[in-house]
């Protein structure tokens, strides 16, 4: 499914801990002094045991070698992000306008879907929507479908004094509408029937859901592809993900509009394993399957 | 994906069908997975790595990325898999069977 492939977000690295010392410290057996873990340090150990739960039922996956032994442990054992986030607000909300906070909620957006997503999402909007670091979060939250997501892009846009965020915004809520519309596209289409209704609704929530049945797919693609052009246009030379925002836009315009259903290929020239030369409109009269792929 | 693939093309084997890969491997681990795999269908050779010429003009992003291309050479499906690509297929194939079932087009009418 097209939205699984959203952006995946930075994981913010936790800020250096520092070292608290308390009035009379403890001595453990090692004999160095007791810290009290810092704010930064919990939500840091929050993503910390999330990552060891993965990667201990990764091992345990991979040792079951029948498809029904492993849809079975994936169904009893796949650690629950919700239980991780649930802990990470917990601490978040202690102080949420602070910088590892913000971090905090960056984790739990780019971790978990839904209710949880939007409880990150409600704190970011509240207090860290002007902030110059906000670019970061962007991404994620240009994966989702509900309608605060797309408010609060609009607002960084609007009110974000710093270019990065600006820009980062910019582009993440290009693709955020692009995505709107291929799955109104999807909901609105023969192929849609009351379970893929189900399933739609179950990873968008009703509210997401009721946005995208709502949405003028045309006046979303419309307006994606001017946001693409203000980017290419205004935040040419802003960082991005190892590229620019201008560059990764003029990728994403040209996508819009050659690649697009109901544009006319373009030709394809290269050479086989045998390094015979050959093109796509060789194929012209059958219909093509064209398949990006790898073995690794 | 690879037995899904190899499934279709022999179903459509007598059909105006054509799978046509772009891979991105490195040549000699493409060339054993066409060996290993049985992979009977032509791939453009993108040069070795993801960021080859040919993914780079239709901006992949993600592997695999499907596109599925009338006789006309007009995008019509995106990242189908499995049933959803026979479906699709079987469609533009049933498109071409009704042009050609179509009779010739008739005289101009004058003053209709």
């Amino acid at each position: 499914m097209k939205w699984f492939r959203t952006a995946a977000t930075l994981i913010l690295l936790a800020t250096p801990a520092l070292v608290a010392q308390t009035d009379e410290p403890k001595k453990p057996e090692t004999g160095a002094p007791a810290a009290a873990p810092t704010r930064a340090d919990r939500i840091a150990a929050v993503k910390k045991d999330f990552q060891k739960a993965q990667s201990e039922f990764s091992k345990g996956y991979q040792k079951l070698k029948t498809d029904a032994e492993r849809s079975e442990y994936y169904e009893k054992s796949y650690p629950n992000a919700d239980t991780y986030a649930e802990r990470m607000l917990a601490i978040v909300q202690e102080d949420p306008k602070d910088d590892a906070s913000r971090g905090g909620l960056t984790w739990v957006l780019s971790s978990t879907k839904g209710r949880m997503q939007n409880r990150a999402l409600a704190l970011l909007a509240e207090h860290h929507a002007l902030s110059e670091a906000i670019a970061e979060s962007c991404a994620s939250i240009g994966g989702m479908s509900s309608p605060e997501a797309e408010k609060f892009l609009r607002k960084v846009i609007a009110e974000n004094k710093n270019e990065k965020a600006r820009a980062t915004a910019t582009y993440c809520l290009a693709t955020n509408l692009k995505n709107a519309a291929e799955m109104h596209d999807q909901a609105t289409g023969p192929e849609h029937d009351a379970e893929s209704e189900k399933g739609m609704k179950r990873y968008l929530g009703e509210e997401g859901y009721a946005r995208i049945i709502a949405l003028d797919p045309a006046k979303a693609r419309a307006e994606s592809e001017k946001l693409l052009e203000t980017c290419v246009n205004d935040f040419k030379e802003v960082a991005y993900r190892k590229s620019t925002i201008g560059k990764i836009a003029a990728q994403d315009l040209f996508e819009a509009r050659n690649l697009a259903i109901g544009k006319v290929a373009p030709e394809v020239t290269g050479t086989d394993l045998e390094g015979v030369e050959f093109k796509l409109s060789d194929y012209r009269g059958k219909v093509i399957v064209l398949d990006f792929w790898g073995y690794w | 994906m690879i037995p899904h693939e190899k499934t279709l093309v022999k179903r459509l084997a007598d059909k105006p069908f054509a799978l046509i890969g772009v891979n991105s491997d490195p040549k000699d681990n493409f060339k054993k997975a066409v060996e290993k795999e049985g992979i009977t269908w032509r791939s453009f050779w993108d040069g070795g790595n993801t960021s080859g010429p040919i993914a780079g003009a239709w901006n992949v992003r993600g592997w695999p990325t499907i596109y599925v291309i009338d006789a006309k050479g007009v995008i019509r499906f995106r990242d189908v898999r499995g049933e959803a690509m026979d479906k699709a297929v079987d469609q533009l194939l049933a498109e071409i069977e009704k042009e050609s079932e179509k009779p010739a087009a008739p005289a101009e009418k004058k003053g209709e």
